[in-house]
Formats: structure tokens, sequence, C-alpha cells
């Protein structure tokens, strides 16, 4: 299962065209009539419901995979009250597509914080599978599909097992599509410190995967 | 598109790596970022109806065209409504958007007007297919109502155009005079949003300028239920609290029953614990029933766990039986330990012993031990026996094997003689020894002293010999024989004689 010059690149959360000035993907709308993400705030702002629903469908699994993190089987719940907030809050909103995602990032959070204040503890973590490193697919098994949800859960549940901030810094720029200066501003911190913070989660994260590199066939842990 | 070895991370990989840009590198790590990075699945998607409708009910809010009578519909209408609701927020600008106003999104628009271009007749323009342009803000509107009812009433600031203050506002919308001056045509629009109910337009008005509370408490849940909702969910928590507490108990009620229990679920868990005990202990038994068994159980949980036990007895006693059963049932076992272990000892009794067998043994079984030994032992003697004899035999071979000893011998002690007995001989053989066997010397001579004599004789004789042996061998002497003086010959003839001889048999 070595290095294979067919993996995948890595995979953006929505099919559509490439933002030119950040790599990053944006939802492309439903009838096509505009084509950056800001248009698509614009129009969900004005109203239009569908622009909302691409918006969502864009934004929540990046916000349900970071919320992880943070209130772990409870995700859910406090992606609902984020996007309860977010409908309530989107007229008063400036910015793109990606601007709106840290927003929608930082509501998140808060609603998140919120959520573990009445909790007034840490919700269990989502425990990673016993086989976590079992998704990981080996260079012949990156077919189509093999990128499963099970897979996504268990690659977010193992960045979780990170020291929380090194764990919401990554999640913050490599799922939720953040720059470190936006990922910065949703974490109240230095762009430095998010940089580090990432390089720090990644390395330990490679540490791991190099560590436990599973059997092709079956996994005992 | 560039190949990166990213064996060793250096500062610059790692950020190319979390932009999404490690281009073909087959690395774990980059593998494990585009797995967690994956398209949307279907099942991340589950709230997306409840979102969608979240925000259809605040930028759709029933904007009516006067002399329509219907909502609008098509896309302009939607955008015209959304800049009536954007100037509304604006106009109202609280906590709730400070993060939009820190951006400068909101720095000029404190006193936008939205314009509404609506197409519909107007005969004073003399064209019947001509577009009216009318500037139309729903909150303004509320305001100029407030105004006009002021100046009819005789308020000389109203007179001279000074804006009102809030209270003012308050006391206009309160005022009879509100009928009279919402004829003008002028207020149609605040009409049509209230579905065509001039009686709720004070009410509506008031929560659309957030006042804190309704001049009509008894018409809130006249509103259309979407205008409704979407209202009471923009409210800043502090005004949702200050307006829910200020409702008398039939208005409360009937508004909580109203609101669909997505709305509920959002928001009563946000409430200040003070808000809340009010807003619950203030509703009428039934419509604290409905409202929260209508909750999902996670709301719920919330919602329990976060009234102080002052206010969570009240609230849990006034459920009728059927409610408080499956309001419990609805809670995981977390939180139903936590709101039974709140719960006084006065308020425990009447709860555990109004729940019909069924709620009550699903209750038991689903308690962790330590729980389960504080509600047990905090019960008095009466509610215990109530309790325990109200279970069939397997939660009670469960409840009673679950205890530690000391625990078990409280419980047991505390039990009056007849359902002390009732209990032991409701226990299979095998629990029944498993739980003598428990027993400390103290409180298997207190229990078994207490049981009447032909109890006794029925749990002795159930005991396999060894067991009987040991229990007896456990007693003080003069315990012993007293207990063998009552036992039937049949059973005192499978003692072993060395264990007769060293006691002073009479």
């Amino acid at each position: 299962m070595g290095r294979h010059a067919d993996g995948r690149a890595p995979a953006t959360i929505s099919p559509g065209p490439v933002d030119p000035h950040d790599g990053h993907r944006a939802v492309e709308p439903a009838d096509g009539a505009v084509a950056g993400g800001g248009g698509l705030v614009a129009r969900a702002q004005r109203g239009d419901a569908e622009a909302f629903r691409a918006l969502y469908r864009d934004t929540q699994p990046r916000l349900l995979r970071y919320l992880r993190v943070l209130a772990g089987g409870d995700a859910e719940d406090v992606a609902s009250e984020a996007w309860l907030q977010i409908a309530r809050d989107l007229p008063g909103f400036t910015g793109d597509l990606d601007q709106f995602r840290g927003w929608a990032a930082t509501v998140a959070r808060h609603r998140a914080l919120d959520h573990l204040r009445r909790q007034s503890r840490r919700p269990a973590a989502v425990p990673v599978p016993a086989d976590d490193l079992a998704w990981l697919p080996a260079g012949d098994d990156t077919a189509e599909g093999a990128l499963d949800a099970v897979a996504t859960r268990a690659a977010v549940a193992l960045i979780a097992t990170l020291p929380p901030d090194q764990a919401e810094a990554v999640l913050l720029r490599a799922v939720v599509g953040l720059d470190a200066a936006s990922a910065a501003a949703v974490l109240g911190k230095r762009p430095g410190a998010v940089r580090t913070a990432a390089s720090r989660g990644l390395r330990t994260l490679a540490r791991r995967l190099g560590q436990a590199r599973p059997p092709p066939a079956s996994t005992q842990e | 598109m560039k190949t990166h070895s990213s064996r060793r991370i250096s500062r610059a990989a790692a950020q190319q790596l979390l932009s999404g840009s490690a281009g073909r590198d087959p690395d774990q790590l980059a593998r494990l970022l585009a797995a967690a990075a994956a398209p949307a699945h279907e099942s991340e998607l589950g709230g997306e109806a409840a979102a969608v409708a979240a925000f259809e009910a605040r930028h759709l809010a029933p904007v009516a065209i006067p002399g329509r009578g219907q909502m609008i519909k098509s896309p302009l209408a939607k955008f015209l409504s959304v800049k009536v609701v954007a100037a509304t927020a604006a106009v109202c600008l609280t906590g709730g958007v400070a993060a939009a106003a820190s951006t400068g999104a909101l720095s000029s628009s404190t006193s936008v007007h939205a314009h509404v271009r609506a197409s519909h007749p107007v005969s004073s323009t003399g064209g019947t297919s001509g577009h009216a342009s009318a500037t139309l803000d729903l909150a303004q509107l509320c305001r100029k109502l407030a105004s006009g009812v002021s100046a009819a009433d005789g308020d000389a600031n109203a007179a001279t155009g000074q804006a009102l203050t809030q209270a003012g506002v308050a006391q206009a919308l309160a005022s009879s005079g509100v009928t009279q001056v919402l004829t003008s045509p002028t207020f149609s629009p605040l009409i049509s949003a209230v579905n065509n109910a001039p009686s709720s337009v004070p009410d509506y008005c008031a929560l659309l300028l957030r006042l804190g509370k309704v001049p009509d408490p008894a018409g809130l849940a006249q509103l259309p239920t979407s205008t409704l909702t979407g209202l009471l969910s923009s409210l800043p928590t502090q005004q949702l609290a200050q307006l829910l507490t200020s409702l008398p108990a039939g208005a409360l009620s009937q508004l909580l029953t109203t609101l669909p229990a997505g709305t509920m679920a959002q928001l009563l868990p946000t409430l200040p614990a003070a808000a809340l005990s009010q807003v619950l202990t203030t509703l009428p038994a039934t419509g604290l029933s409905q409202v929260l068994t209508t909750l999902p159980a996670a709301a719920l949980s919330q919602v329990l766990t976060t009234l102080p036990a002052g206010s969570l007895a009240p609230v849990l006693t006034a459920l009728p039986a059927g409610g408080l059963s499956r309001l419990l049932s609805t809670l995981p076992a977390g939180s139903l330990s936590q709101v039974l272990t709140t719960l006084p000892a006065g308020s425990l009794a009447p709860v555990l012993t109004a729940l019909p067998a069924g709620g009550l043994s699903r209750l038991l079984s689903t308690l962790p031990a330590a729980s389960l030994s504080q509600v047990l032992t905090t019960l008095p003697a009466t509610s215990l026996a109530r309790v325990l004899t109200a279970l069939p035999a397997g939660v009670l071979s469960h409840v009673l094997t679950v205890l530690p000893s000391r625990m078990l011998s409280r419980v047991l002690t505390t039990l009056p003689a007849g359902a002390l007995s009732q209990v032991l001989t409701t226990l299979p053989a095998a629990t029944l020894s498993q739980v003598l066997t428990t027993l400390p010397a103290a409180g298997l001579s207190q229990v078994l002293t207490a049981l009447p004599a032909q109890g006794l004789a029925q749990i002795l004789g159930q005991l396999p010999a060894t067991v009987l042996t040991k229990v007896i061998a456990e007693l003080p002497g003069s315990v012993a024989a007293k207990i063998i003086g009552e036992l039937p010959t049949a059973i005192v003839a499978k003692l072993p004689g060395s264990l007769l001889s060293g006691l002073p048999l009479g």
C-alpha cells in the first residue's frame, strides 16, 4: 500500500466550479445564474430559499464535522441551533461564500460553547471505531465511493483526538475550508498561532498514521 | 498539478495540505484530510428541511399586498419582504446581530427604509394596472400606528411629532383607540401581516418592536403560527424570557401549546433557569403536560436538568400520572438520574408512587446503581413499600441485587413487615439467596425477626440447605434460636446438627 500515482486529489465538500481566487470550491447555484458564492449569499439574503438551501448543503457538512470536536455526539443538535441563528441573522451579514463559512463557523462555535456551558461538561467524544484506521483507502481501494461516510466519520474522529486547539485549527483549515486568517478570527487567536496549532496537529496525525498502518485485509486492533 | 513529497511535514507542506492543495500525493495524511473533507453525505443533511423552514419562516413573513389578501409568492415579492425583515432587524438592532454590526454591515442601515414596489391597483392614480410605490416597513408602521393612537388619545408629544418612548409605544398599542386608527388604509399592510385580524395587530407590533410584553396576552395565540414562530425565535433570550414570564397562565398555556414542537425545543432550552422555572410552574397541569411531552428527548433533558430543585418538584408533581410516566421514560438514563436525585424527598415520593407499575419498572431498571440507591434510600417507609411492592418479580430482583449491601440493608430494614414479607416472597429463590447472603449480620437479623412466622417459613423454606445454613450461622445465637423456634420442623431438619447443637434452643 505504498504510494500510488493514481491517488485521488483531496476532495472538497461540494462539487462546483473552483473559485479562482483561493482554490476553494463554491457551490454551484441551482439555476446557474450566479457564478460566485457571494452571489449565492446575496440571493439567500434576498429571501431566495433555494440559495439558502444551497448554502446549507455546502456549509452544514463542514460545520457538523467541525462541531464533532466541540460537541461530540451532540454535534447535530448544536448544528441545528446554529442554523436557526444563521437563518435569523443572515440579513445582517455581509460577505461572500468564504466569509459566510467563517461566520457560520463562528456561530456554530458559540452555540457549541453555550451548549457545553449548559451541560457544564464536555460531552463524551464520539469513540473512534476500533478499526479506525482500516478506513484509510490504500492506493488500490481509492475507487469511486471508497471515501464514504464511514471514512469521513473515522477521519474526523481521529482528528478530534488531537488536543482541542490543534483539532479545531486542522478542521477549520482543512474541512471548513478557511484560510489561516479566517480560522484565527473564528477562534479569536492570531493567525500565527492557528498555523502553528494546525502544523502540530498534522505532525501528530502523520505520526499516528505511520504507527498504525493497517494490514491490507484484516485489522486486529 | 504539482506533486509533493510530504513524508516529513514542513510548515509549507502543512499549509498546502490544509488548503487541500496537496495535489496527487497519496500520502496517508493527505488521504485522511481528503476523507475528512469529502463531499457531503446524505446522513449529514438531516437538518436541511428544518433549516430551510426556519429560513422561510423568517424571511417570508406573511406580508400580503393590501387588497389581495394572500401571501406574496413571486421572487420579487420575496425580495421585498426580506427587505422589510432586514430593515426591521436593523431598526431593532440588538446583540443578536452584533457580529454583523461589527463588520460594518449594518452601520448605515439603522434608518433603513425598505422600498416596496407592490403591484396592485390604486384608484387614486387613475390607472388600474399602475405600479404604485410605497414605503413599507412594518416596524415603522407599528411606530406610526402608536403615534397615531397616542395623538388621538391627546398626547401632546405625539401631536407635535416627537418620537414615543418604548413605554409610550406600549401604552398606545394597549389603548382602545388602536381599532379606530387602524381603519386608515395606511395600516392595511399590518392587518394583512396578521391574517386580516385587526385585533392581533397590537400584539404583532409589540413582538416586532420587542416591547417585552404584549398588550393582549390572551390574543397572542391568534397570530398566524408561522409569524408567531418567526417573531418569538428572533427575540433575544432576555426579551423572550421577559415576554413569556409576563403572560398569565391561560395565555402562556395557549401560546406554548400552539407553537410547533421544533420551535418549543428551540426556545425553552434557551431560557435562563429562573425564567424557565417561572414559565413551567405557571403553566396549568394540562398545558404543562402537553408542552413537556411534546419536546424531543434532548430538549426535554435540557429543560428538566436546567430547573432548580425548587421548581423541578412542583413541575413533576403537577403532571398527571400518564404524562409523568411518558416524560420520565423519554429521558436518557443520565438525565433521569440527575432529575430524580435532584428532587427533595418530599417530592420524590409522590412522583414515584404516582407512576403506573410499567413506568416505575422501566424507570428503576434504567437508573444506575448509585442513583437507584440514593432514590430508594430517600423514600420514606410507606412510599418505599408502595414502590417495591408494585414491581414485578424480575424488576424487583434487578433492583435489589444492584444495590450495594449497605443500601440493601437500609432499604429492607426500612420496609414495614408486611411489605418486607411481600417483597421477599416475590423474589425467585436464587435472588432471595443472594439478597439474604448479601445483607450484613445486623440487617439480616432485623429483616428476619421483622417477618411474621408464616412469611419467614415461606422465605427460608425456599432457600437451599447450604444457603439456609449460612444465613442462620450469620445470626447471633439468640436470634437464630428464636427464628429456628418459629420454623416448621421440615425446614429445621435441613440444618446440620452441628449448627443446632450450638444454639440455646428451648
